[in-house]
């Protein structure tokens, strides 16, 4: 990155993961939001979660490996800062994260019925316990793989796994319940 | 569950098997047992039924996402690194308790402005709630009074700017030269090579436009070597207005009225970078 970055990490900070992680973090923000969204449920919560991610990402960009996945180390810090500082406080106040005023927002009308099978899947994650929505949302949304997904949620690869098994024994369950869950909008 | 239907496939086995997640010869040795086991078979059925099409729903989480917002706060979060530094008491609980909101100050703070900043943003997730506002950047929608359209006009125009438009300017530092002095006497503004030089920027040349018969001079720069740049001025009878930033054409843009001026920098570049230099440009000229 150029001088300006360096010059804006002031020098004491000037290291290359600070730099990496002053250049990576745009590209991440969507993600994240969509990240604590899932989490939270609440999209308010979501732009919080992204910005004390960020904040506390910058303050501990010394602890960051460069050329390590940025993508993962910042999922981490967000996980953690949900469950150890907002869960509690916070729980899931929302209306979960199909809330009409985010999914018919980002449809636009016109693409309602192509995107009503999608929407449909999200509000069956949506109905998941917390352990098995993050970990379908990471292996399955963000497409990582087992061991990754548990080292972002500090658990077992065997937990993982099993968070998995239950979602998809649930899902299908639901499936077998026949189409009563399609939306009657 | 843990059914093992006579032999050892749990459901977390048969799920790591649909996700193609066990080593070549475990997914051997699950396929030899799902052959010869039709409990087995079905419960792999199950679970497969289980699946969606994950990707494409989590998407449109994606398309949901606040995108201008969730970069305007981060701006405001960088602009802040080299420019901020930690005020006793300041920044805690103003903003209708929600948000750090550290005026800007000079000289580099470092750890403990981080600190501060961040004990302070989840003091504010936790008691307050709600979205961040301030600072630097207004939010969009609380419009800035300046020369109506010209964000408009200027935009429009720069979007049809490319690397090689820019190469077609004068390069002869004489020629250059010049041409500064003309926007200078027809702006009625001191523009030095000083003043209108930035880091990161490389200047290409300036050019004398108009706006409804109101000189209009346009600046110009490449970022990294291949995004053209601009910084534009204008004459203005409007109030001081802060910097505003929203997005035209498909151009980044950051705008302020300041001593019978409208400023504006304009590029298809990173939030961050333009909001950086949109400040450097702003201390400027008073």
């Amino acid at each position: 990155m150029g001088n300006g970055l360096r010059a804006a990490m002031g020098k004491s900070d000037s290291t290359l993961g600070c730099q990496e992680i002053q250049a990576g973090l745009p590209s991440l923000l969507k993600r994240l939001w969509r990240y604590g969204l899932v989490l939270s449920g609440n999209a308010d919560t979501a732009n919080d979660l992204v910005q004390a991610t960020c904040l506390r990402a910058l303050e501990k960009c010394d602890q960051f490996e460069p050329g390590s996945q940025l993508s993962r180390w910042t999922y981490t810090i967000l996980g953690s800062i949900w469950k150890n500082e907002l869960r509690s406080r916070r729980v899931r106040e929302g209306q979960g994260f199909v809330d009409p005023e985010i999914a018919l927002v980002a449809d636009g009308v016109s693409e309602m019925d192509t995107n009503l099978l999608a929407r449909q899947v999200l509000k069956e994650v949506d109905r998941l316990p917390e352990g098995q929505r993050e970990a379908v949302f990471l292996v399955y949304g963000e497409g990582m793989a087992y061991r990754e997904a548990a080292e972002i949620l500090e658990v077992p690869v065997g937990t993982v796994m099993s968070r998995l098994a239950a979602a998809r024994a649930k899902l299908a369950s639901l499936k077998d319940q026949g189409d009563h869950l399609l939306p009657a909008e | 569950m843990s059914p093992a239907y006579g032999t050892n496939l749990s459901d977390e086995k048969l799920v790591a098997y649909i996700d193609g997640e066990l080593s070549a010869s475990e997914m051997e040795s699950v396929a030899e047992a799902l052959s010869q086991n039709t409990e087995a078979r079905e419960r792999l059925a199950v679970l497969e039924r289980g699946g969606r099409a994950f990707g494409e729903a989590f998407d449109l989480l994606l398309e949901a996402a606040p995108e201008d917002k969730l970069h305007s706060v981060y701006a405001e979060l960088i602009g802040k690194t080299g420019t901020a530094e930690p005020a006793p008491g300041a920044g805690m609980g103003d903003q209708e308790g929600n948000v750090v909101s550290l005026q800007p100050r000079r000289a580099g703070g470092g750890t403990p402005f981080w600190r501060m900043a961040a004990a302070a943003v989840i003091l504010a997730l936790v008691f307050a709630g709600g979205l961040m506002t301030g600072g630097f950047f207004k939010e969009q929608g609380q419009t800035v009074a300046e020369e109506p359209g010209w964000v408009e006009a200027v935009a429009g125009y720069v979007a049809l700017f490319s690397e090689a438009t820019l190469e077609g300017m004068p390069s002869d530092p004489q020629q250059r030269q010049a041409n500064l002095e003309r926007i200078e006497t027809a702006l009625g503004l001191p523009l030095s090579t000083d003043k209108i030089t930035a880091p990161d920027l490389s200047f290409r040349g300036t050019q004398l436009l108009q706006l409804k018969g109101k000189p209009l001079a346009q600046i110009s720069y490449l970022y990294g070597g291949k995004t053209p740049v601009a910084l534009c001025i204008i004459r203005s009878s409007n109030p001081a207005a802060a910097p505003a930033k929203e997005t035209r054409h498909g151009l980044n843009v950051v705008h302020w009225v300041k001593g019978g001026y409208g400023y504006m920098v304009i590029g298809d570049m990173p939030d961050a970078e333009l909001d950086r230099i949109a400040q450097t440009f702003e201390a400027r000229f008073s």
